[in-house]
């Protein structure tokens, strides 16, 4: 038996709701079906807390819901937060209930404000939250996608000038979405210039019907000018691009729609702090390009029919895409390039899965009920700009690789 | 559509961007995706002109195009060549052209499966242009599954010299020539044409010529 972290009422090991207060224990509810699929080693505790599910159930009831948002915020502690919105705005479905997501504290996350410098800085910082930020607007599109209509978004964002806040607007992290409302705080934070990122930032972009499922020519364009500032040969960009656009066209097939965003950012600091005084910078060995899609329809799983999400991973780790024929140098063809020769990074979340292909060779993966809550996929792909020339247009790999997978000889669905 | 007439053939030429434009009434970037809702569509459209063809060549013209998902090369390489041999069957004097290919959408089409659905044995492949100017298209390739290198040769050989007989090819170092037209012509009749053509050793002496399928440029023909 355990005790309730509210009532102190003892609770059967295979419950995870009290019976006496009826508070439901998450992280519980996490670990008994982490053990019901047989993977109890490889678990993975994500940052809610119970004290945090019980500030949101108090909040819930003034038809408040607050968010904090950090540079932490992943997708298992969103899908807990989507979860209880949604239970929430169904039960007071007539009342209006509004979701505050306090982002004011990204301005800290931005600590090179003092050491910029917009002339000599081409990449956004390291320490920047790309992932927690990706992370963020698919769950304020997955809120704006909950089909009752008393829902409201207010966003709290760093002050206006700030550079984080640019970065925001520039990103178009919240573009397009007609129930969330900005409002800026006034910290007195230093008054920075906003970091020269203009080129190293593709916006979020949507792939959906509404784009008869292709990628806009701005899209392309801003692209192109990632490219350049990341000094990639040609051939290269044309397989990057090839990347995206597959990536894009399986979440938008797939997942009934898709984002997407790319991003250059410098992965260590210069000899002076942020920002190039080297002359000897070498912008290719310091940079990962990062791509981002995600997509709020079904699961990997659930687009494939198989039974669970790692094998559905493993699919498409390996080359299967909803394109459905063999070949080519789309993202099959590249996400196994990276992963077998461990040139960068790949990270797929699906339903209660999540998998990370790492460079040092290995691959971690682990289950998070609460990301199970938050609907479709997030694939990002971390490749050092300095190993992009070094992705082998070689076509066959992928033929190779799927000859290895027993279950894909044949591949008769190609 | 661009309809050019000649003493031989009417050829008309259809630019994709122009498809995606009238067609299929959307805007068009260089850069294309999606099987459903780009590819399938634009194949279908594409077809559909097919089916009015006689006595023509159609080319479908690439210009504008940058890159292609793998599945929009798919639906526009393999399995719209194989429309149009679908399409040919009964109607051997229509023929097919790609023009104004870029090499990273050549490169795309070459890592496709070029088999055919219906009959496997059969390899299918497309005569394509660089590009299309006054004087004619140029700088050809076979693109699709790949040909055999001594029918290749034959086959450069009527795009280079715009028109060809075995006594020709003999003469530019071919050998077995007979064999090899006739072979090209059992196994890709829709590649070259075949004319039989009258010549001037008698009034009733004659030879077949192969000649191309689009006037190509006098540079080509070097």
């Amino acid at each position: 038996m355990r005790t309730c972290p509210v009532c102190d009422s003892l609770i059967s090991h295979d419950s995870c709701i009290c019976p006496d207060c009826g508070t439901k224990d998450y992280a519980w509810r996490e670990n008994l079906e982490t053990s019901q699929c047989g993977i109890a080693r490889r678990f993975h505790r994500k940052t809610i807390f119970a004290k945090e599910v019980r500030c949101a159930q108090q909040s819930g009831t003034s038809d408040r819901y607050h968010i904090r948002l950090s540079a932490f915020s992943d997708s298992g502690e969103f899908g807990f937060h989507l979860f209880r919105i949604r239970s929430l705005a169904t039960a007071l479905s007539d009342r209006q209930l509004t979701v505050i997501l306090d982002a004011s504290s990204w301005a800290y996350d931005w600590d090179y404000s003092d050491e910029s410098n917009p002339e000599s800085d081409y990449y956004l910082p390291p320490s920047f939250p790309i992932l927690s930020l990706m992370e963020t607007s698919r769950f304020v599109h997955a809120v704006e996608a909950i089909p009752t209509n008393n829902i409201r978004i207010e966003l709290l964002l760093p002050p206006r000038d700030h550079p984080i806040t640019l970065f925001l607007q520039a990103g178009a992290f919240f573009h397009d979405m007609t129930m969330i409302n900005c409002t800026y705080s006034d910290h007195r934070l230093p008054v920075v210039s906003k970091q020269g990122c203009d080129n190293v930032l593709v916006p979020l972009s949507r792939v959906d019907g509404s784009t008869y499922g292709q990628l806009t020519q701005t899209f392309h364009e801003n692209f192109d000018a990632l490219a350049a500032a990341g000094l990639f040969d040609d051939v290269h960009r044309s397989s990057i691009r090839r990347v995206i656009m597959e990536a894009a066209e399986n979440a938008d097939i797939w997942g009934n729609g898709g984002w997407v965003s790319c991003f250059l950012r410098q992965e260590k600091r210069g000899a002076t702090g942020f920002g190039h005084q080297s002359t000897a910078f070498e912008p290719s060995r310091e940079t990962h390009l990062f791509i981002n899609v995600f997509s709020l329809g079904a699961t990997i799983a659930g687009a494939l029919n198989m039974l669970n999400e790692w094998e559905a991973v493993d699919a498409v780790t390996v080359g299967w895409s909803s394109r459905g024929v063999p070949g080519g140098k789309g993202i099959p063809h590249i996400l196994s390039t990276i992963t077998r020769l461990s040139l960068g990074t790949v990270f797929i979340s699906s339903g209660a899965y999540s998998r990370i292909h790492s460079p040092d060779g290995l691959t971690r993966e682990y289950l998070a009920a609460g990301t199970d809550y938050l609907p479709g996929v997030h694939l990002c792909a971390v490749i050092p700009v300095a190993v992009i020339s070094k992705i082998n247009p070689d076509p066959t790999i992928v033929e190779k690789l799927l000859a290895q997978v027993p279950q894909f000889n044949g591949h008769d669905n190609d | 559509m661009t309809r050019i007439d000649n003493s031989v053939t009417t050829i008309d030429i259809i630019a994709i961007q122009d498809v995606i434009r009238n067609d299929l009434r959307r805007s068009f970037t260089p850069y294309l995706m999606n099987r459903e809702k780009l590819g399938a569509p634009l194949r279908s459209a594409i077809a559909l002109h097919f089916q009015t063809l006689s006595f023509n060549t159609f080319v479908i013209d690439f210009t504008g195009i940058e890159e292609m998902s793998v599945s929009v090369a798919d639906e526009i390489g393999p399995k719209l060549v194989e429309d149009f041999l679908l399409a040919r069957e009964g109607r051997p004097e229509i023929y097919l052209a790609y023009s104004g290919l870029s090499q990273e959408i050549a490169r795309e089409f070459e890592t496709l499966s070029w088999q055919s659905d219906r009959e496997p044995d059969k390899s299918l492949s497309v005569v394509a242009f660089r590009g299309h100017g006054q004087n004619g298209f140029h700088n050809h390739l076979f693109v699709g599954k790949e040909i055999p290198t001594s029918l290749t040769q034959v086959l450069d050989l009527i795009y280079q010299l715009g028109e060809v007989n075995s006594q020709i090819l003999e003469t530019n170092g071919v050998k077995a020539a007979s064999r090899k037209l006739n072979e090209l012509a059992r196994q890709y009749p829709w590649l070259f044409r075949k004319d039989q053509k009258s010549l001037d050793s008698g009034p009733k002496a004659w030879a077949y010529f192969y000649t191309t399928v689009v006037p190509v440029a006098i540079s080509e023909k070097g």
